[in-house]
Formats: C-alpha cells, structure tokens, sequence
C-alpha cells in the first residue's frame, strides 16, 4: 500500500478528503471503554462508592454518615408515627383523585411545546417532571443520525452515518431522560 | 445547575459552575464533564497512539488531573477540551519517553498550503484501514495537526493550543501531513505536479 509511484488520475482514484472524511467519520463513533469513567472516579474518590450515593459531594456524605449513627434511638420513637403514615396512606389511596394524565398524552404534549423526546418511560418521565426542585442540565451532543430511528424520528437512510446536533436533557442521577435535536453537523467551514 | 424545566433554552456555557461544583467534591459535575468532554479527548489519544489501552490510560490521567485539581483549568487559555487533551498529550508523551519526531517546520509558505487542499491531493482509491496506516507512519507533529484539524475537526488554533505550537507551524505540519499521507497513500501524478 505505501507504493510511491504516481499514478495517472483516472477511475482507480479520489481525493484524499473522502477518505479522510470516512476515517472522520469511524473516528467520531468511538467512545471511550465503559470502565474508564469508573477507574477515574476511583481513583479520584477512592471512598465513593460506585453507584449508589455517587451523586453525594463529600460533605452530603459526612452528614449521612453523621445520621446514621442516630437512626436506632430514632427507631424507638417510630412505632406510633408509621401507625399514622399507614393511616394516611390508605386515605390517599382511598381518595377519589381525578384520573392522570396519560403517558402518551404527556410524551406528546412535550414533543409539541418543546421539541423533547423523552427517553424514559411516562411513568419514570411524571416522577422526575413532579419534583421541580430536582436539578438537570442540558448536554449539547452530536449522534450518529441513525439513531433517530431508534427513537421514532424519521431519518434518511443515505445519511445514516451523518452525525446530527442534539440537546440531551440529563438528570441529576446521569440519565439521559429527553432528547431534541437541535441542527445539522458541526465540521463545516472552519 | 438549573432547574427541571425542560422547555426551556439551552443554557449558556455552564463549565464554571461544573467545575466549582467539581472542585467541592460533586460526582454529578463530574459526570457531566466527563459525557461532554471524554469521548473528543478519548478518541484524539486513540488517533495518536493506535493503542486503545495507552488512550484511556491518557484519558485517565486527563480526567484525574482536573477532577483533583479543577483550577489548574484557566478558561483564559482555551477551551476545556483543548485542555484535556494537552494533558492526554503530555502523558502519550511521556510513554514516548518524550521522543517527538522533531522537525523542521517552522518554515512557513502560505502560497504551497493554499494549493494542496485535500479536495486537490488525488490517491489510488483505498480503504479506511490502509488510511490508518498510513497516518501512523507520519510523524508525530504532521499526525497530530491532522488528526486534529482533518479528523476531529478542531479550530486551527484550539488545534495549535493543543499542540503546543504557532498557529503557521500548525497549517505548515498539516499541510506537510497531506502531502506525505498523499505520497504514502499512491499519490496520482497528475494531481502532484500542481
């Protein structure tokens, strides 16, 4: 392959920016190794545990700990108030509430007014749009554009490989719970 | 941070606040810098070392670096991911034992680089694997100006940032790159006279 004998243009060539282009292109659908993310957050916070918790800063986790050593004389003080919660739960049950809102009336109603896909189930979806003390950011990505078709959108089979700009819509607990798309690849003119 | 209303605009650059709330210790800051910034920094390690092991150790040490030590970042200087990966370049560096193919590419004739654009450079028709092989045998500086401005499409000067260099040794190493690569590749005659 490394011949150094120029040849004459003709069918059997093309320019060097298509093949860079695909190479561009293989080279963007690499992510790192799922392990990775766990190695640095271990190294970085060798007494963090893995999954559960991982959301708590060092201080939240002192403060726990704090608790924790407090919950049993708790404990003695609680037979009469879960006799109460109990009491109040089966009201709450009992109560003749309006039916909710659908799942699917829910997902579309937020793919009208703003453009989101959820990527969680409504069940999932109504939990975390209940609690709007609940923090989340929006992530501005690029995805392989065939993966609209995974979530319903419609996409053009000869531009599978494209990548397409997208807002990811991230909870406070690392899921991806909504996704929009937002525009065309970047890589254009620089 | 903001809160759950998810019909609203998309929020200016939030990187300062991340990476204060990185500095207290806060994994969720972590998780976003790290979806945001780890697979650009990832795959330019990979392009560099054709090694996927050296490439997430590279990785590591850039996201270990900044999440230990978050102000070593000066927004001042470039971007966040211009920065992550100057630190993933110092450590393929150093499994280098340093050894940075040293060129002489200062010489900078902005005529012969507008005339070689990879649209012009004309090579036997081939695939992508014979493509990868022909970038690792570029020499690091001529490699990674490509990797980063024809492969990652990076800005010339968060390009030049990351390498360390001017911004003319940049468009000089790249445009070096494409004509070795060319020549590497079969480069077709016809193109090459011009």
């Amino acid at each position: 392959m490394n011949d150094n004998t120029p040849q004459r243009a003709g069918c059997g060539s093309m320019p060097l920016a298509d093949l860079l282009r695909d190479a561009a292109l293989g080279l963007g659908q690499v992510q790192p190794p799922a392990a990775l993310r766990e190695r640095i957050v271990a190294r970085w916070q060798p007494d963090l545990p893995l999954r559960a918790g991982r959301h708590l800063s060092r201080p939240g986790r002192r403060r726990l700990q704090r608790v924790g050593w407090r919950v049993p004389r708790a404990w003695a003080w609680s037979g009469a108030a879960a006799c109460a919660l109990a009491l109040l739960l089966s009201l709450l049950l009992a109560w003749p509430w309006p039916a909710p809102e659908s799942g699917a009336r829910a997902d579309a109603r937020l793919v009208a007014t703003s453009g989101f896909v959820p990527l969680v189930g409504p069940e999932r979806w109504r939990q975390l749009t209940a609690d709007a003390a609940t923090p989340a950011w929006l992530v501005t990505t690029e995805l392989p554009r065939e993966r609209l078709a995974a979530i319903g959108l419609p996409f053009d089979p000869a531009r599978a490989a494209e990548p397409v700009r997208a807002e990811l819509l991230m909870h406070a607990s690392g899921d991806v719970i909504a996704l929009r798309v937002i525009g065309q690849p970047v890589g254009g003119p620089r | 941070m903001m809160p759950f209303v998810p019909w609203s605009r998309p929020v200016a650059d939030d990187t300062a606040v991340l990476l204060a709330r990185l500095g207290a210790g806060d994994a969720a800051a972590f998780d976003v810098l790290y979806r945001r910034e780890a697979g650009a920094v990832y795959r330019y390690a990979l392009a560099m070392a054709g090694d996927a092991a050296a490439a997430a150790d590279a990785t590591h040490d850039a996201f270990v670096a900044l999440a230990t030590r978050p102000s070593g970042f000066d927004p001042a200087r470039g971007a966040l991911g211009a920065y992550l990966a100057g630190i993933a370049r110092h450590a393929l560096l150093a499994l280098r034992r340093g050894a940075f193919d040293a060129l002489d590419d200062e010489h900078f004739d902005a005529d012969a680089i507008a005339r070689t654009s990879p649209e012009d450079l004309q090579v036997r028709r081939q695939g992508r694997d014979a493509l990868w092989r022909a970038i690792r045998e570029l020499p690091w500086p001529q490699r990674e100006a490509l990797v980063l401005v024809d492969l990652q499409e990076r800005p010339y000067a968060q390009a030049a940032a990351i390498a360390g260099c001017e911004l003319n040794t940049l468009r000089t190493r790249l445009h070096r790159a494409r004509q070795r690569l060319a020549a590497l590749l079969g480069a077709v005659a016809q193109e090459l006279s011009t």
